[in-house]
């Protein structure tokens, strides 16, 4: 297990470096230029020369993209902001625990409502809670998250004045981006929990607990769930990718200064060091956080776990996987 | 399946495939019901120069802010220009966007699918490789990076937007030819000396792309609904446009005052993506029946 695990982790890091050149070389082509932006329109071409060179820009790319990546992963040093002056490090220690904290909340929230509502409904199958769940769930998933975001802020923060509407001061002022941005996901884990666990109630083992004379409760919560959760701990990777995507515009809405309002507006001020950074640090969030869900994949079900605990067993496991 | 299929022996003709589909389809009120807005809302766009009372672009400094009125059935924006007509050109904007995102990741995908799952071996290899790679940076997080290299604008959102959605649609191509390249008509075709380009796009093609067509239409919602989210951060569409993301987005000033400026074409995103989602749904049961609930 520790072997799998310790492997995985490896294979991140050259997707990882993968990553950071695809974004620095994306970044390399965007027009305009950057010496420009940081001086201001009046700028001598002498001065805007010498705001290059300083920058590293008059290098030719090789030269500039091995920089990039000695600084960011030997020294560990995403630079400074070319238009703050700060260090990227000092904002992103800051601004990582926010985002991540929001993307985790609207994460849990979307599975705690989210499974129950599933379940609720694959156990009333046809009947009226499972026609209400479902199409509210479709209803929510259709629905823009920004727009519904910005629908809540006239609703409850301008005409109500139940809520703060912007900044993070207090714990009320999470109410509104956690509930709005956990909606979509609450609908789609509600459909995929009914569909994954309208297919475990129709299996054998389920017919055979019936027949020996289990009590219906007993068969759907403690035989029929436990394995219909399976397969979304899976998704559970997806959803947390695009909690963190939806933090992104959530951050804009709600004025909230975490790694995605740093994001967008390092891009329209077109701050390299932060945009690149951030990037790269998202993609090692989001692998690392793969990873994770891989490994708890395989400590939920025993049949995974003896697979990776047999590495021989592996092996031949994955040949077959690639030959069917 | 099986019973459909003794039907059909039963009344001793075979109907196509698409037929089949269809009726199954037709037979789903939630995706018949889907399909129909959605097919209202396309003509409505489609003939937004005929039903459009104004000109979208037409500014009018005596009328702005206007409330719904028997002039201007939604109202006047913060230049006086018809709020209804805007919104109907809007439709051209975002369905166009949406659909020529998707076209354009349905294109490329099934060329690089394709070539991955017909080869195998190294280019295959090489393909799943840099699909990886572009995968493990998150969605929204690509295109907002795309975004801001292209530049803003129509066109670079539906190429940012469709450059995301290549590798899913590469994967499922391939995983799908994989098992049809072993198949007896694919060794027969390999017999007769058929060339390699027919066997892919004449041959497998066809027989690989039903799934796709599923998720490209379920896509083509959520490329409108990502396009309108990349607009409000100001890296889409630009507001003169009156993309409908766009006009969220230039309504956010007024969100105070004037907040019935940012529901309308919220309505109408929302009512667009729901009845694409319904006729995608009923599209994957119909194709597919094993899959239905």
């Amino acid at each position: 297990m520790i072997n799998y695990i310790i492997k995985r982790l490896l294979t991140l890091i050259p997707v990882v470096i993968a990553v950071a050149i695809v974004i620095f070389t994306i970044m390399y082509f965007v027009p305009g230029d950057p010496a420009k932006n940081i001086l201001g329109q009046d700028a001598t071409e002498e001065q805007l020369q010498r705001e290059r060179e300083l920058l590293g820009l008059a290098d030719p790319y090789f030269v500039q993209l091995g920089k990039f990546l000695y600084q960011l992963f030997i020294k560990l040093n995403p630079g400074t902001s070319w238009l703050s002056g700060f260090p990227v490090m000092t904002e992103l220690r800051v601004r990582i625990p926010r985002t991540l904290l929001l993307s985790f909340l609207t994460m849990a929230l979307g599975v705690a409502v989210g499974i129950p509502l599933g379940v609720t409904a694959a156990v009333n199958q046809n009947k009226l809670p499972d026609k209400l769940c479902m199409i509210g769930s479709m209803t929510f998933i259709s629905i823009p998250d920004f727009w519904l975001a910005l629908e809540a802020v006239i609703l409850f923060g301008l005409r109500l004045h139940w809520l703060p509407t912007f900044g993070m001061s207090s714990w009320k002022c999470w109410i509104l981006p956690v509930v709005c941005g956990s909606l979509p996901g609450i609908a789609s884990n509600a459909r995929q929990t009914r569909s994954a666990m309208l297919e475990v109630i129709r299996s054998d083992y389920v017919a055979t607990a019936k027949a020996k004379g289990l009590a219906p409760g007993a068969i759907k919560y403690k035989h029929a769930l436990p394995n219909a959760l399976i397969p979304l701990i899976t998704m559970m990777g997806g959803h947390l990718a695009r909690c963190l995507g939806g933090s992104m515009i959530l951050e804009n809405i709600f004025s909230m200064p975490g790694m995605g309002m740093y994001l967008t507006t390092g891009i329209t001020q077109r701050d390299y060091p932060v945009v690149r950074s951030v990037v790269v640090i998202l993609a090692i969030v989001f692998g690392v956080v793969m990873v994770l869900v891989d490994i708890v994949y395989a400590f939920v079900d025993p049949r995974i776990k003896a697979i990776y605990e047999n590495q021989t067993f592996n092996l031949a496991f994955w040949r077959k996987r690639k030959d069917a | 399946m099986l019973n459909s299929e003794k039907e059909q022996q039963g009344r001793g003709k075979k109907q196509s495939q698409l037929r089949e589909v269809l009726k199954r389809l037709m037979k789903n009120k939630t995706a018949a019901v889907g399909m129909v807005i959605f097919l209202i809302i396309a003509l409505a766009s489609v003939l937004a120069p005929v039903l459009a009372p104004y000109d979208y672009a037409q500014m009018n400094l005596d009328e702005t802010f206007q409330t719904p009125s028997r002039e201007h059935l939604l109202g006047t924006d913060e230049y006086g220009r018809d709020y209804l007509s805007r919104i109907l050109y809007g439709g051209r904007f975002s369905l166009g966007l949406g659909l020529c995102a998707q076209l354009f990741s349905l294109f490329f995908g099934v060329i690089l699918g394709c070539f991955a799952g017909y080869y195998g071996g190294k280019t295959d290899n090489l393909i799943m490789r840099i699909c990886d790679v572009w995968q493990s940076i998150p969605g929204i997080l690509f295109t907002i990076i795309l975004c801001a290299a292209l530049g803003t604008g129509w066109i670079n959102t539906v190429i940012a937007m469709g450059l995301g959605g290549i590798p899913g649609n590469c994967r499922m191509i391939r995983a799908q030819l994989l098992s049809l390249r072993e198949r007896e008509f694919i060794e027969a075709e390999h017999a007769i000396n058929c060339p390699s380009g027919k066997i892919m796009f004449r041959h497998l093609l066809p027989n690989a792309i039903s799934p796709l067509i599923v998720s490209s239409t379920m896509g083509i919602g959520n490329t409108i609904n990502g396009a309108a989210g990349l607009a409000y951060l100001g890296l889409g569409v630009q507001p003169p446009t009156p993309e409908w993301g766009a006009l969220i987005s230039a309504a956010r000033a007024q969100i105070r005052y004037y907040p019935y400026l940012i529901l309308y074409p919220g309505l109408m995103l929302a009512i667009t993506i729901l009845s694409l989602n319904m006729f995608g749904d009923g599209l994957r049961d119909a194709m597919d029946p094993k899959l239905k609930n």
